[in-house]
């Protein structure tokens, strides 16, 4: 590359950011206000105008309630992504918050409720509380809402300023809006709580119905569906609560209207009076009415909600079946909740015009709500028994236009009719057989296989017109299979003569040898082994009398009903599925269950490493409750691996402990209480003539954590690190190993001699955390320490006496000379001789430190019994206590 | 006629203010000191997290003063304020021997920032009204103000509670920083000198930051306003001079 190709990395060009950061910082007011505007504007379109953060917060101290909204704007925005910068808005949010403009106080909790950051949610505690009880209700009513918010973001911390308190007093406030919020903030946090924090009393209960009529159309639905929670003591305080809400069903709101609905359909459960109740329906099926002369959506969510209703309370809406018909304009979404409450409100009474419109529906163009309105047909038969002859005429009515999808569609209700009605309308069936050859869905074939085989004696041609099918036996689907099987079985029962005793035989050939279905399969061999056991308890089985059906699609379960009603009004009720299907909210109490997860699997962890220590190097056998494990994941492995293999179920043999290297388990340097979870164990060891810093990382927390880094400070033996510490990526309840080498000498500490190691570590996710360790002095020792007998002489003589320093280890103990000379040479402490003097033993050993500072040792000691001195001579006897404490922790280990 | 160039001046440099940062450790002053210089009152101040930024009007020039707050948390963020700064007013805590030591600390890292190369330095040994302050020069001796160079400084012996040396210290501070153009007219006979005289109308004012020389022409005359000005210098347009 020629030199001056560096031009291209050199640009005039300032770029749009700096020139911003310019303007924001002009000292004209006029022009820092269009840089904001400019940042707010590149922020909406989406570019990333984070960098600017402190530019534009110190533009935040204005008078200019204008320039002053923008920034605040920009902060909701970033400061999520400049968590501790955002600590510079703080002193503004608080002189905000006194301002004399009640707007400007009002503007600053509410955007501080919009910042998310935990760091500084502390420092908005005051301005808060102080917001709470301001004079101005519209400050007040802000607040409010801003103790929802933090509650999301710290929910101890507002429950330790007694901000819920603060809330409850809200409640009896004399503005309704400020009532309202309250209850919307309250109601809220209850839903993120399982503790009992919103408890309507009779005494709030007056405030809040005082408050309705007065607040704003939000605030009565707040109100309302708060209310709608409240359970009444007896009738006659729920007629009196319904009494004061009833006005609200007036309401322009449609959600006002639903949720006054809601409101009062829960109170009349308690209401026994059944003039009162059928007051109550009277009064509410015009608001209800009145809601489906609304936009399309509106509508879809007002049927949604009144499908509800209807199925609960279908007198509401008995005499109103007329507006659910549907308009030729109305979108298909509507036709087709239209079409379901029609048929939830059809009655004898009304059968003759719900039916016209039905015909009317089945030869519109829309090739689904057709089949729909067919099979409403269908179901009006089966659920009106009175009606089902008229049913059953439209029905066929509709197969005489020879519309392919209505003849399938017609079919297949009509077979829902037979199994109702049985034996009762045989005498379409030939009308139905001329359509035979049209059909090409399964459902409707597989229909008419069941009727012809149930009527299989009725129809003279049976076995023809099964014959036909059976020849695409193979390629039909599974559905048409399993009804051409059972059909065929009927037919050789009712008559078995030679036709069908050959159809039989092709048909279980086709089905057992040569299908691979099993269900169908397996049925098929149970009927051959029916028909070849004993053919007349074939004909009980197979012809036996089938129950009656009902009409019981799109019927909800009672106590799914009673949940979707007590949810009207919102996602869940058009939904139809309880709020917990769709909606995952993290209630607080299980945040508290996570958080002691953490502590059982720690526990359960040093408690093995611990019984690895005791048994020695052999496989732990951990007793530990494998339920009590669960959390940890690794355990749950053998666990399953022991139930398949040993029954005793308490032996369990801890497969993650070869990730650990092996050996004593690594001392916990930070516990996972003081690493937000991260919870580290290491110690200095010597592995083939190299330091290594062997770590263990647990993540206990509940985020992966990654990007590790560590820093040791400066140290008596300038440890440090000689290359990256290899951490991969730790997710939560996961742990990972890893062999830090290291270098000696790099970053040396004056002063004297200590073992004290520092260590800084860090990632992505956390704070950075530090910690001391211990720094052995025999992870040191050299391998090259070992002296001949001659030499060691020569330097024990050389050195001056008072380079001899001795001391007395009265607790260590020497058991065995040879097991503890094994120890010593193991870290690197030669033999050289031994002496008897009296009873004593006396050792000699040399060791070398790095930088080859020999160590010339002499230990004194009565085998077996307590009290071993040492005595070194060395040319660095500054090191000596150093030493000591790594030969006392060699012989006690 | 002085009117219109006043009013060409004020519509040139009339919004323009000078830049002061208040800094010092937490719970020396600061806030109070900006608001004594403020609104001459004193108000009773929170720790504060953040920063305070108020507009000084003094002698008749406005002054955009930062109090950034002291706590350890927030010192790191104080260079985000430090660019196109003119003078830097830290604040020490006199009573509080204990924090001397940090506070010199702090002191001297701020000295070495690149962007405050230019700004004057101006230090209040504040808090002399509670017993046990040390006085200026023990403040001068425990902040090594001598190992100052390059550098125009001086420290005052403040009271923010009583309102003492407050004032000083910003004239000295002004001097320093700014040059103040007064634009006035006079009628009357000829001017001996034009420094002299006391024009009759005093019309505006300018601050003009002493970065570097900025010439201006106006009804015909051309003038050079020089960096460092000396404080109140006063230019006459008369009908006399403009023969």
């Amino acid at each position: 590359m020629s030199g001056h190709d560096s031009k291209y990395f050199s640009t005039t060009k300032k770029g749009e950011i700096p020139e911003l950061k310019e303007e924001l910082n002009s000292q004209y007011k006029d022009k820092r206000k269009d840089a904001v505007k400019k940042v707010i504007a590149a922020m909406t379109v989406g570019k990333d105008v984070s960098s600017l953060f402190t530019d534009v917060v110190n533009c935040m101290q204005t008078e200019n309630l204008e320039l002053k909204k923008l920034v605040y704007l920009y902060l909701i925005n970033y400061a999520k992504s400049q968590p501790d910068l955002a600590i510079l808005a703080v002193n503004t949010f608080v002189k905000d918050s006194q301002d004399p403009n009640p707007l400007i106080r009002a503007l600053a909790v509410r955007t501080m409720g919009c910042i998310r950051v935990d760091k500084i949610t502390e420092y908005l505690c005051d301005p808060l509380q102080r917001c709470l009880k301001d004079d101005d209700p519209y400050v007040r009513k802000t607040a409010a809402i801003c103790v929802a918010k933090l509650y999301d973001i710290n929910a101890e911390l507002v429950e330790d300023r007694g901000f819920l308190d603060a809330l409850k007093d809200l409640i009896s406030d004399n503005n309704p809006m400020v009532v309202a919020n309250a209850v919307a903030a309250l109601a809220e946090i209850q839903e993120s709580s399982s503790k009992p924090i919103f408890e309507i009393t009779s005494h709030t209960l007056s405030k809040l119905l005082t408050a309705l009529n007065e607040c704003t159309e939000w605030g009565q639905v707040f109100i309302l569906d708060a209310l709608s929670k409240y359970k009444a003591a007896d009738a006659r305080e729920a007629e009196n609560i319904v009494e004061r809400v009833t006005p609200r069903l007036q309401h322009a709101n449609c959600a006002v209207v639903l949720s006054a609905v809601k409101m009062i359909l829960q109170q009349m459960e308690l209401i026994t009076s059944t003039d009162v109740v059928r007051n109550l329906c009277k009064k509410m099926a015009p608001p209800l009415v009145t809601l489906l002369s609304a936009e399309p959506e509106i509508q879809y969510v007002a049927l949604r909600n009144i499908n509800l209703i209807v199925q609960k309370r279908p007198t509401i809406l008995a005499h109103e079946i007329k507006v659910f018909f549907c308009k030729y304009n109305d979108p298909i979404y509507v036709k087709m909740e239209k079409l379901e409450i029609m048929i939830k409100l059809a009655s004898d009474r009304n059968i003759d015009q719900v039916l016209l419109e039905f015909k009317e529906y089945a030869t519109e163009v829309d090739v689904d709500f057709v089949r729909k309105a067919v099979r409403a047909i269908g179901r009006c038969a089966i659920k009106l028994e009175r009606a089902a002859e008229r049913c059953i005429s439209v029905l066929l009515e509709l197969i005489k236009i020879k519309v392919n999808y209505v003849v399938q569609e017609a079919i297949i209700v009509i077979k829902d009719i037979f199994r109702r009605y049985p034996n009762t309308y045989e005498s379409i069936i030939a009308t139905l057989c001329e359509s035979l050859d049209t059909l090409d869905e399964p459902e409707a074939k597989a229909s008419m296989i069941w009727i012809i085989g149930e009527y299989a004696e009725r129809i003279d041609n049976a076995d023809e017109l099964l014959e036909s099918f059976l020849e695409s036996f193979p390629e039909e689907p599974p559905q048409v299979q399993l009804q051409l099987l059972t059909a065929t079985v009927k037919l050789f029962l009712k008559k078995p003569t030679e036709g069908p005793q050959q159809m039989i035989q092709v048909v279980l050939n086709n089905a057992t040898v040569e299908t691979d279905n099993p269900d169908l399969r397996d049925r098929a061999y149970i009927y051959w082994r029916l028909l070849s056991t004993d053919p007349e308890a074939a004909k009980d089985v197979v012809l036996a009398e089938k129950p009656v059906i009902s009409d019981d699609s799109n019927q909800l379960d009672p106590s799914l009903l009673d949940e979707l009603l007590s949810n009207i009004a919102t996602l869940s009720s058009v939904y139809h599925k309880p709020p917990e299907a769709f909606v995952t909210r993290v209630k607080t109490t299980q945040k508290t269950e996570e958080e002691e997860y953490p502590d059982a699997g720690e526990q359960s962890y040093s408690d093995s490493p611990a019984r690895v220590a005791e048994s020695g190097a052999s496989p732990p056998a951990s007793t530990a409750n494998p339920a009590a494990r669960q959390p940890a994941a690794p355990a749950a492995l053998p666990d399953l691996l022991d139930l398949g293999m040993d029954n005793s179920g308490s032996a369990i043999v801890s497969v993650d402990q070869p990730a650990t290297p092996a050996g004593p388990p690594l001392p916990i340097v930070l516990p996972a209480s003081s690493g937000q979870g991260l919870q580290i164990s290491a110690q200095l060891i010597r592995r083939d003539g190299q330091v290594f810093y062997s770590m263990m990382f647990e993540n206990n927390s509940q985020v992966p954590l990654d990007g590790f880094m560590i820093q040791f400070n400066k140290n008596t033996f300038g440890l440090a690190a000689s290359g990256q510490l290899q951490v991969p990526q730790l997710l939560p309840g996961t742990s990972a190993s890893t062999l830090l080498p290291m270098v000696l000498f790099q970053n040396i500490s004056p002063g004297p001699a200590n073992t004290l190691l520092q260590v800084a570590i860090k990632n992505n996710q956390q704070p950075v955390w530090y910690f001391n360790d211990k720094i052995y002095f025999h992870v040191l020792f050299t391998e090259d320490g070992r002296m001949e007998r001659s030499t060691f002489l020569e330097t024990w003589k050389s050195l001056p006496d008072s380079n001899e320093v001795s001391r007395d280890f009265p607790a260590s103990v020497i058991n065995s000379v040879e097991t503890t000379l094994d120890r010593l040479a193991a870290s690197n402490m030669f033999f050289i001789a031994k002496r008897k003097h009296a009873n004593q033993e006396v050792l000699y050993l040399s060791a070398k430190s790095p930088r080859g500072i020999p160590f010339l040792i002499e230990l004194t000691a009565v085998i077996g019994t307590p009290g071993v001195k040492c005595a070194i001579k060395t040319p660095s006897p500054e090191m000596a206590p150093l030493f000591f404490e790594a030969v006392e922790t060699l012989l006690k280990s | 006629m002085g009117l219109v160039f006043s009013r060409l001046f004020s519509s040139l440099f009339g919004n323009k203010e000078a830049r002061i940062l208040v800094l010092g450790l937490d719970n020396a002053g600061k806030t109070t000191i900006l608001y004594r210089l403020q609104m001459g009152e004193v108000v009773s101040t929170i720790p504060t997290i953040g920063f305070n930024v108020e507009t000084v009007q003094y002698n008749n020039i406005k002054f955009q003063v930062w109090d950034l707050g002291g706590q350890t948390s927030i010192r790191p963020y104080w260079r985000c304020y430090f660019p196109n700064t003119q003078a830097i007013i830290y604040v020490v805590d006199s009573s509080d021997t204990d924090r001397l030591v940090v506070a010199n600390e702090e002191f001297h890292a701020i000295l070495e920032e690149e962007e405050l190369k230019g700004a004057v330095v101006l230090i209040y040994a504040n808090k002399q009204d509670l017993p046990g302050a040390l006085d200026d020069a023990a403040v001068t001796e425990a902040l090594e103000l001598h190992k100052i160079k390059n550098r125009q400084w001086a420290i005052f012996k403040t009271s923010a509670i009583k309102g003492e040396g407050l004032f000083e210290g910003l004239d000295w501070a002004l001097r320093c920083t700014t040059s103040c153009v007064h634009v006035g007219s006079w009628e009357g006979s000829h001017p001996k000198g034009m420094k002299c005289r006391q024009p009759t109308m005093i019309q505006g004012s300018v601050v003009i930051p002493q970065l570097e020389p900025v010439n201006y022409r106006l009804h015909g005359v051309n003038f050079t306003i020089a960096p460092k000005l000396p404080f109140n210098w006063v230019v006459f347009f008369g009908k006399d001079k403009q023969k």
